[in-house]
Order: structure tokens, then C-alpha cells, then sequence
């Protein structure tokens, strides 16, 4: 059988859009996320913990590339690989794209200080964390296995819970990532590069 | 034990801190648990049914046994981790002691976590997302009583905790020994649960019913008796006090402050002196509910650098024409006349007047200030005292 016929197939498309309309939801309800983070900062790791469901969606979901039936392929699956994390973190990006659409609208009605502030978080910092946190998975994949994988970007999530945030400086985003501004360009470069790897060593593992 | 060490308070050492940090860092283990248990569960207990299905022996053991393959190497991280933290303390000498109720209520977090994700994983089975759904829905769970409230016994009997240790309240050992009774309850509830869809079936010995029952039951009376608060507000008498002009009370835990917070308060007490702003007596915020009669609250939260001084800033606010200042808002001219003594007062450069000179409204005013020696300080703010309090000062009215 064909690789694109057992992809179309799949039923774990399913489980990563239930993931991604459900991060979306979340994000909805619990917005508008464009807060400083002096005032509202707490609610930003909430809502970025529920980008861990489709990043964790994409990554578990990879483990079907290791099943017979793909491995009896005689397709090179990789391009399927490909397109399932490129698909599934474009869904998931897009879903929380329009969720916080209202917050975004909302935020572009301010004006003065308050539009102009570096500190405004919002959907460009959700998006930003579902990357970080699928390509944490991936790469954690490769390291500690598919089963459990999703520790890593858990692990991640939680540190704004539990360390005082206040005694860190941290413009990286390599501890304190989800409450790190819009605007911020390193955090940026770090889930890219983040994702990227993550891709990259999981393309080399998909025959 | 990283959290538990980095929670401490900058300067000080209490065992309070550690425990806060033990408790925070329960909110990503025991999702862990959860998760690694499941994990387990899914793997083992289908085999494990299938052989217990067929054995003619009456007895919830091998399952027993079977969940306990799960929760043991989990109880026995915690204990190294506490062992390790227990000869950290010692080595920097920290204050005070961990509490063994609160310790036993930590690890009873900790097996309904396990138990929880063991049942997940046993009657789920193995799938892709039997682990992290675990983790994640105690996580879940978790973020929605922290950000939008739960009744007490929710919060507080959760097994991912935000309740801290603090020196300045005493826990109820009534209601955190009910918390751990009523986990262990639930934590063998679910390992029955599993027993009775997966493995033994209406095999189940009445006894583990019974027993099970009971203790769920008596968890909750003893949570009852305790006012299902875990903690009440206390004076504990161990405290100690330093100086004469003012004499300085705060928690034992907190004696190195001592020293820098006499200094600086009494420096305060001349500057200010025959004024309302001048004390006798102060005490630490948190011992009992308000000060004692003829003292003042002081204000402490970290041993940093110009911690005193930020202490005293605070004192000043908080005695001082606050309010008087809210109504004229705070860019006021009277405002900052007054914020600038304030941090004459206090020696607290929060804006760091010192450097801005003229650039800055009250700059030149507060070098000013700081030329007076503390006698001429002292006649210029009695004689200007009645417009600090009503926020009336103009910058003009300063040196």
C-alpha cells in the first residue's frame, strides 16, 4: 500500500486536530492574552501550557512511523514525517492564530504607552511556544524515546510555576519562555532553532 | 530539590523555604508520577490479570505488589531528595525544622498522583496517550484551582499543592494528617478500582472494600475537625529583639537582619524624632495578626543589598501621607515632595535622585536633604510636619 494512502488513512490526523481546536479553545476562553506581564503575567504560562496538547499530539503520533506497516512501505516515509509535523504545528499555529484574533484586535485599539510597551505578550508568544515546546518533544523523542517524550516540554511549562521568575534574567527565553515578550527576537530564534532540530533529527530516525 | 534550594529567601536560611520548595516542586512531579505510573500500569497489568483470572487464590496481593513496582521508586526519590536537603540544611545551618505531617501529606500527593495515573494506564491500556494525559489532566486540574479558585478542601487537599510552608503560621496537624489519610483512601480506592474492572473481578475480598471505605471516612472527619484549613495564624514566641530607639522584633529565623535594620531605623527615629513618624517599638510583619500594642509593623521580605532601607521606605509609606498622597495621584508635586523625603528619610535612592541632580523633579531637593547634618534634618521636617501629613509639601517647601 501507498505511503500517502496509509497517511490519508490515519486516524491520529484526528487526535492532532482535536489537539489543536482544544488548545485553541482554551486560549479563547482564557484570553485576551495580550497582558503585560506586570499586571496579568501569571495567566500567560496557563494558557501556553495548553499549546503542550498538539505539540505532544505531534510528537506521540510520530511513534505510527515505527509500526509494520510503514516499515514494510517500500515509499521513503520521510516526506510523510515531514508533512505530519509541518501540517500538524501549521494546524495547531493557525487554530491559536484565530482563537486569540479578539485579543489581537483588542490590543491593536491601544494606543500610547501601553501599545508601544516591549512587555505585550500575546499570539505571537503562544505560536512561539508551540514551536518551542513540539520541537523540545521531537528532540526528546530521539533521546529518551517516543514513550516518553512528552516529559521534556512538560518539564518546560512548569518551571514558570515553580522558580521566582523575578530573580532571573532570562532574555533567551531558555528558562522563563512563555512569559517572554512579542517582540523578543531571541526567544524566537531559540523555537525555530529548537524546531528545526527537532525535525531534522527526526527526519534522520523515518526511513 | 533544585526548586527547594533556589525558593530560599535571599540572605536567609529556613527550613520554611525548603519546604515551600519541596512543595512547588511536587507540581511537576507528581504529574510525572502520574504519567510514569500510567505508563507502567498500561505495560504490566494486562499480563498480570490474565495470570490472577486464572490463579484460584482470593487476594488483591500480586496487584498490590504490582502498583507498588510503580510507587516505590517514586516515594524513594523524594526520601533521597529529602535526605540530601536534610544535610544541606545542616551544613548552612538553616532555621527551624521540617514538619513530619507535612512531609507524610507530601508523599500521600504523591501516591494519589501514582495511583491516579495506575489506573489511568490499567484500564486504558497501552496507547500513545495514556501517560501524558495523565500528567496532563493532574496538570489541568491544577492551573484551573490556581488561577480560578476552588473551595479550601479542593485547593488544599489537591495532590499538585500551592499551599507554602511559612515561619509565621502553625499547621493543623488534624487536618494534614485527615489530607493524608484521606489520600492514602482514594489512592487504594483507585488500585480497587483496577482490581475489580481488570483483574480479580467480584473476587475482591470484602475486607479491602471495608477498610478501604473506612479510611475515606475518617480522612474526612479528621479534615472536619480542622476547619479544613491546613495552617492558622500564630505568635510564636520565638522571637528576638534588638535596639532601644526603636527596638526591633522579628522572627528568629530572620536575626541577621538585625543588626542593619537597628542601624537604619535608628538613623530614622533621630531624623525623625518628636515627629509621628518616629517608633519605640517594631514588629516583624507576620508575627500575629497586627503589631502589639505601641508597635509598629515592619516590613521584611529579603536580605538583599538596602534591604533595611527598603524595609524603612516601606514603614514610612505605610505610617506615613500615603493617603493623603492617593488623592492628589502620584505625579503630584506634593507627592513627590513627599516621596523625596521619604527616601531622605528611609536613605532609600529608590529613583536614584542622587545621581539625576536637576534633571529630575526633587533631585537637587534630595541632595539638599542629604547636606543637613540629622539635628538640622530634624528641625526642618518638625516644622514642616503637618504639610507631610496632609501631602500639602511643594517642592519649594523643601531645603
Amino acid at each position: 500500500m501507498s505511503g500517502l494512502r496509509y497517511f490519508a488513512r490515519d486516524q491520529h490526523w484526528l487526535w492532532i486536530t482535536a489537539a489543536g481546536l482544544l488548545a485553541a479553545a482554551v486560549a479563547f476562553l482564557l484570553g485576551p492574552t495580550s497582558v503585560q506581564i506586570t499586571s496579568r503575567a501569571n495567566y500567560l504560562p496557563l494558557t501556553s501550557a495548553a499549546t503542550l496538547l498538539p505539540a505532544i499530539a505531534i510528537q506521540a503520533t510520530l511513534g505510527r512511523f515505527a509500526t509494520p506497516a510503514y516499515r514494510l512501505s517500500s515509499r521513503d516515509m520521510r516526506w510523510w514525517a515531514l508533512l505530519h509535523i509541518v501540517g500538524g504545528t501549521l494546524f495547531a499555529a493557525l487554530c491559536l492564530a484565530l482563537a486569540l484574533l479578539p485579543a489581537w484586535f483588542e490590543a491593536a485599539g491601544l494606543s500610547g504607552a501601553q501599545a508601544e510597551s516591549e512587555l505585550r505578550v500575546g499570539a505571537p508568544a503562544m505560536i512561539r511556544c508551540l514551536i518551542a515546546y513540539t520541537g523540545t518533544a521531537l528532540i526528546a523523542m530521539r533521546v529518551i524515546g517516543v514513550r516518553f517524550a512528552w516529559v521534556a516540554p512538560l518539564m518546560w511549562v512548569m518551571i514558570p510555576f515553580v522558580v521566582p521568575a523575578y530573580r532571573i534574567d532570562d532574555p533567551l527565553g531558555l528558562v522563563l519562555l512563555p512569559i517572554q515578550p512579542d517582540r523578543a527576537i531571541a526567544p524566537w530564534i531559540l523555537a525555530i532553532g529548537l524546531w528545526v532540530l527537532g525535525v531534522a533529527l527526526t527526519l534522520l530516525r523515518v526511513r | 530539590m533544585i526548586t527547594a534550594i533556589i525558593s530560599q529567601t535571599i540572605g536567609l536560611r529556613l527550613w520554611a523555604d525548603l519546604m515551600s520548595g519541596i512543595v512547588s516542586a511536587s507540581t511537576f512531579v507528581n504529574p510525572l508520577v502520574a504519567g510514569f505510573s500510567a505508563c507502567f500500569a498500561s505495560r504490566y497489568t494486562a499480563p498480570l490479570g490474565d495470570r490472577l483470572h486464572t490463579s484460584t487464590r482470593r487476594s488483591t496481593a500480586p496487584l498490590l505488589l504490582n502498583f507498588l513496582g510503580a510507587f516505590l521508586p517514586a516515594l524513594t526519590g523524594f526520601l533521597l531528595a529529602l535526605g540530601v536537603l536534610t544535610v544541606y540544611a545542616a551544613a548552612v545551618g538553616s532555621y527551624g525544622a521540617p514538619s513530619a505531617v507535612w512531609l507524610l501529606k507530601l508523599a500521600s500527593a504523591m501516591l494519589v498522583s501514582c495511583a491516579f495515573g495506575y489506573a489511568l494506564g490499567a484500564l486504558t491500556g497501552s496507547r500513545w496517550w495514556t501517560a501524558p494525559t495523565s500528567a496532563l489532566t493532574l496538570l489541568a486540574g491544577f492551573l484551573v484551582i490556581t488561577y480560578r479558585g476552588a473551595p479550601d478542601w479542593i485547593e488544599q487537599g489537591y495532590p499538585l499543592s500551592v499551599v507554602i510552608d511559612d515561619v509565621f503560621y502553625r499547621l493543623i496537624p488534624l487536618t494534614t494528617i485527615g489530607q493524608t489519610v484521606l489520600n492514602v483512601g482514594i489512592s487504594a480506592l483507585l488500585v480497587l478500582v483496577v482490581a475489580g474492572a481488570r483483574l480479580a473481578g467480584p473476587r475482591l475480598p470484602a475486607a479491602s472494600l471495608w477498610i478501604t471505605g473506612v479510611g475515606i471516612a475518617l480522612g474526612i472527619a479528621l479534615m472536619s475537625l480542622g476547619d479544613w484549613r491546613y495552617a492558622e495564624f500564630y505568635d510564636p514566641e520565638d522571637t528576638v529583639c534588638e535596639g532601644s530607639s526603636p527596638q526591633i522584633c522579628v522572627n528568629r529565623g530572620y536575626q541577621a537582619a538585625l543588626p542593619e535594620l537597628v542601624r537604619v531605623f535608628s538613623e530614622l527615629n533621630t531624623k525623625a524624632a518628636d515627629t509621628e513618624l518616629a517608633t519605640d517599638r517594631l514588629e516583624q510583619e507576620g508575627i500575629g495578626e497586627d503589631p502589639n500594642p505601641g508597635a509598629r509593623s515592619l516590613y521584611l521580605y529579603e536580605l538583599d543589598e538596602g534591604f533595611a532601607n527598603s524595609s524603612a521606605s516601606d514603614y514610612l509609606w505605610e505610617y506615613g501621607a500615603t493617603e493623603a498622597c492617593w488623592e492628589r495621584g502620584d505625579r503630584s508635586e506634593e507627592t513627590i515632595a513627599v516621596s523625596v523625603v521619604n527616601m531622605w528619610l528611609s536613605d532609600y535612592d529608590e529613583f536614584g535622585l542622587a545621581e539625576l541632580g536637576e534633571s529630575a523633579p526633587g533631585g537637587l531637593q534630595y541632595q539638599r536633604l542629604n547636606q543637613l547634618s540629622p539635628e538640622q534634618g530634624n528641625a526642618w521636617l518638625r516644622e514642616h510636619i503637618d504639610a507631610y501629613f496632609s501631602c500639602s509639601l511643594t517642592l519649594d517647601d523643601l531645603p
